[in-house]
């Protein structure tokens, strides 16, 4: 029965989103009043959210009549898990985004005052569009409440193990909050199309920075769970995935420059709308990537073509129709607005075409492998880190270059040459920095060009500081954005320490014997078995001895068996020291009895977290400040 | 760059795209798989007797369908492998890491569409022919020649374009 009510709710949130849809078209076309949609909106996520609970609810009540439930829990999991288990598939995570989507559809309604009722119902038409093409998607072709029937299996399957773990339970919920937050912005840039012009540009510019830090967020949370729960000790694996979370996060950081340009100067208004619209169908591209099965990834969700197909002609749809209303829009600005080669405007413009050109070469490795098997037919090829290392760095160092000097730049057609000698000294400060740190040491050229980005962005920073400690409130009304540029700064040095002084060694080792690294006497002391609810484990003992502080600490990675989806995973332990992690990992056991096990030492690499938190605190205090100053 | 160029630039860029997104779902390469020969073994059945490559009868076109009883879409597979069965197609099941007593309840409860059943409850003989999980099914041919592979549930689609068009 709680199936069906869920089902229920869910095709009538479907059919309220069409309504609005239909009934803002047609207000538009034929220029009639209508009511107030605001109410229905109200309704819409009513809808949704009862749908949600009822799926919810099956998953607490192991419930295996539905299909859903059985393939993605069953009864030993803990309670913490059947909840979130929810997202654990893709049906439930087309419910879940579909849930935020509608919850930011209703903050939209509550913040944003307009002037006429009728501009804002056009929004909701836009809004509703999106979420009507993902509930329909949701309902016709991968419904969660589908019954297995009539015999219902007695156990279910497993959670994917890998996805019983702390960071995966919030890491989907904070992707979709940044994803599906980016359909605001683009429900306002199509807005600004049909003539909406209340503040669009501020307004995009404020809800794409909030749902761009939830991005941030989502996309760090993935990182750390990989590098913790994957066993391979890496922060980033270039997976088709990952990659194609990171393609809107640049567009929509593009995005946030742009807007900011046209928030102050009235320029770039087509680039602002044009990227709002492509942040939106880059999510999309990703997720059909993700979940039709072309690319194979660590992620798998369940592979099924035709459901590609629908997801495919849905986003072809919704560009047409966005590039359509963006085309026959008068965004000719009235007055012509003038820069100088030496200005904010240059800069952020040169930064925006790059930060695309990264989103797009980043894109073009992901699809390379089908584009190959297109033209050649047949023989799977993988882009590996070497073509993603090789093109990307070079292009997010001229990023780190016009982001660090940019913020030193002004406005306008100012003829303000005071602002080179800025420019200058920043220069000096990195050709300092270069010869002192060359003469010490010299890596690869990797961390080498990550040490001069840091070096580059944070000597702007504090020349940008001392540039303004006479005008306080100019570095506190931008203290968001200056918190941002240090968060990446933060996290780029990260990267370039842990690519240049990472060590590891590969042993294999049984009971009392020990090995060295570094610092440190890693010795394999106990193993044993632990049998937990669901799962039951290796468990090998090492002790951890550091040579210079004589202090010892055990580390337990583990080998978990779990009989219900018949999975096996390694879980790796780290010692972690504010200066470096150790990390070991296990791979196999021998016949000998002796064990493969991976050691590894990744100096700083909480660096590349913390430099992520730091972007989204930035991004937060940036859209806060705005909305106290409003 | 004006409006109008950022459009044609833009609107042909993702026109790209979604054509060769479109062309590499409509026309899903069909990757044949390297056709190999089918290893000799020596196995037990599920009802304890010993079986071996000679049960592959050269000549005739048979089906490996790998199952299990924690297998969730092996459930939902059944019914259309009775089909099969029903027509008169000959089904080898392999029971792929499981228990042997689940097993055979499993087929009493639901009715068994195998000719003969290998029991593989460490999946070493699945190792040998390359199985990556369950529900998973192999067309073997008239040479005892492994020619097709099916990860997943085989449904009425996916036998008549990936099975019964290799089946002369």
């Amino acid at each position: 029965m709680i199936p069906e009510i869920g089902n229920f709710f869910l095709i009538a949130s479907f059919s309220v989103a069409t309504f609005i849809f239909c009934l803002a078209t047609f207000s538009y076309y034929f220029e009639r009043e209508i009511l107030d949609l605001s109410t229905l909106i109200y309704f819409k996520f009513g809808f949704v959210f009862l749908s949600f609970l009822a799926l919810e609810v099956s998953f607490l009540f192991d419930d295996f009549s539905v299909l859903y439930v059985a393939s993605n829990s069953n009864p030993f999991l803990p309670n913490y898990y059947k909840i979130s288990a929810l997202w654990g598939g893709h049906e439930g995570s087309m419910l879940l985004f579909i849930l935020i989507l509608s919850l930011w559809i209703i903050l939209f309604a509550l913040f944003s005052k307009y002037q006429s009722a009728r501009d804002k119902n056009y929004l909701y038409g836009f809004t509703s569009l999106i979420f009507m093409s993902f509930s329909g998607f949701t309902i016709f072709t991968s419904n969660p409440f589908e019954r297995l029937l009539p015999v219902p299996p007695l156990n279910g399957t497993d959670l994917n193990p890998l996805l019983q773990d702390f960071a995966f339970t919030i890491h989907p919920p904070m992707l979709y909050l940044g994803y599906a937050g980016l359909v605001i912005p683009f429900a306002i840039a199509l807005g600004r199309c049909i003539g909406v012009k209340d503040a669009w540009s501020s307004r995009i510019k404020k809800w794409t920075t909030l749902s761009w830090s939830f991005l941030t967020l989502g996309i760090a949370l993935g990182s750390w769970w990989a590098y913790y729960e994957l066993g391979w000790g890496g922060w980033w694996f270039w997976d088709p995935v990952e990659n194609s979370s990171l393609v809107p996060w640049l567009i929509a950081t593009a995005l946030i420059h742009s807007a900011i340009v046209t928030d102050k100067r009235n320029i770039f208004v087509n680039w602002t709308i044009l990227l709002a619209v492509l942040a939106v169908i880059g999510s999309f591209i990703g997720m059909f990537l993700v979940r039709s099965g072309i690319l194979t990834s660590v992620h798998t969700f369940a592979l099924d073509p035709e459901r590609g197909l629908i997801l495919l002609i849905i986003t072809l749809l919704i560009s047409i129709y966005s590039f359509y209303l963006f085309f026959r829009a008068d965004t000719v600005p009235k007055e012509t607005t003038d820069y100088t080669f030496y200005s904010k405007e240059f800069f952020l413009l040169i930064n925006n075409a790059l930060l695309l050109i990264l989103a797009a070469v980043i894109l073009f490795g992901t699809i390379y492998p089908i584009i190959y098997d297109i033209f050649t037919g047949g023989k799977s090829i993988t882009v590996g880190a070497p073509y993603f290392n090789l093109t990307s760095v070079p292009i997010a160092f001229f990023i780190a270059f016009f982001q660090g000097y940019g913020i030193l730049t002004s406005w306008g057609n100012s003829k303000k040459q005071k602002n080179y000698y800025l420019l200058l000294l920043g220069i000096v400060f990195l050709l300092t920095f270069l010869f002192t740190y060359t003469l010490f040491s010299y890596p690869d050229i990797f961390s080498f060009a990550s040490y001069l980005m840091f070096a580059a962005i944070i000597s702007g920073l504090v020349i940008y500081i001392f540039k303004n400690l006479n005008n306080k409130n100019l570095v506190v009304n931008n203290l968001g954005m200056v918190t941002a540029h240090f968060g990446i700064a933060i996290m780029i040095l990260g990267i370039g320490v842990v690519s240049s002084f990472s060590q590891n060694k590969e042993v294999i080792i049984g009971k009392g014997e020990f090995t060295n690294l570094s610092n440190y006497k890693v010795k394999l002391i106990e193993e044993g078995k632990e049998e937990f609810s669901n799962y039951f484990s290796e468990v090998v003992q090492f002790e951890v001895e550091n040579n210079v502080t004589q202090k010892k600490i055990l580390l337990k990675p583990e080998k978990s068996f779990y009989p219900a989806s018949n999975n096996v995973m390694t879980e790796s332990d780290i010692y972690i020291r504010p200066k470096e992690d150790l990390y070991i990992s296990l791979s196999e056991k021998l016949e000998s009895g002796k064990w493969i096990a991976k050691i590894q030492i990744k100096p700083f690499v909480r660096l590349i977290w913390i430099g992520a938190l730091i972007m989204m605190i930035g991004g937060f205090l940036a859209v806060f400040r705005r909305i106290k100053y409003e | 760059m004006n409006k109008f160029r950022l459009f044609i630039f833009s609107t042909i860029s993702i026109g790209i795209l979604f054509s060769i997104f479109t062309l590499t779902l409509l026309n899903p390469n069909e990757k044949l798989i390297e056709v190999s020969s089918f290893p000799s073994f020596k196995m037990k059945e599920l009802t304890g007797d010993i079986i071996n490559q000679d049960a592959f009868i050269e000549g005739e076109y048979k089906l490996i369908n790998v199952w299990a009883t924690w297998c969730v879409n092996c459930k939902l597979e059944h019914g259309f492998l009775m089909n099969l069965k029903n027509k008169g197609i000959k089904i080898f099941g392999l029971n792929y890491k499981d228990d042997k007593e689940k097993a055979i309840r499993w087929l009493d409860q639901f009715g068994n569409p195998y000719w003969k059943t290998i029991y593989d409850p460490r999946g070493n003989f699945g190792l040998e022919i390359g199985v990556s999980g369950a529900p998973e099914t192999y067309l073997i041919d008239k040479e005892n020649k492994i020619i097709q592979k099916h990860i997943g549930i085989v449904n009425e689609n996916i036998w008549t374009n990936k099975f019964i068009k290799l089946i002369k």
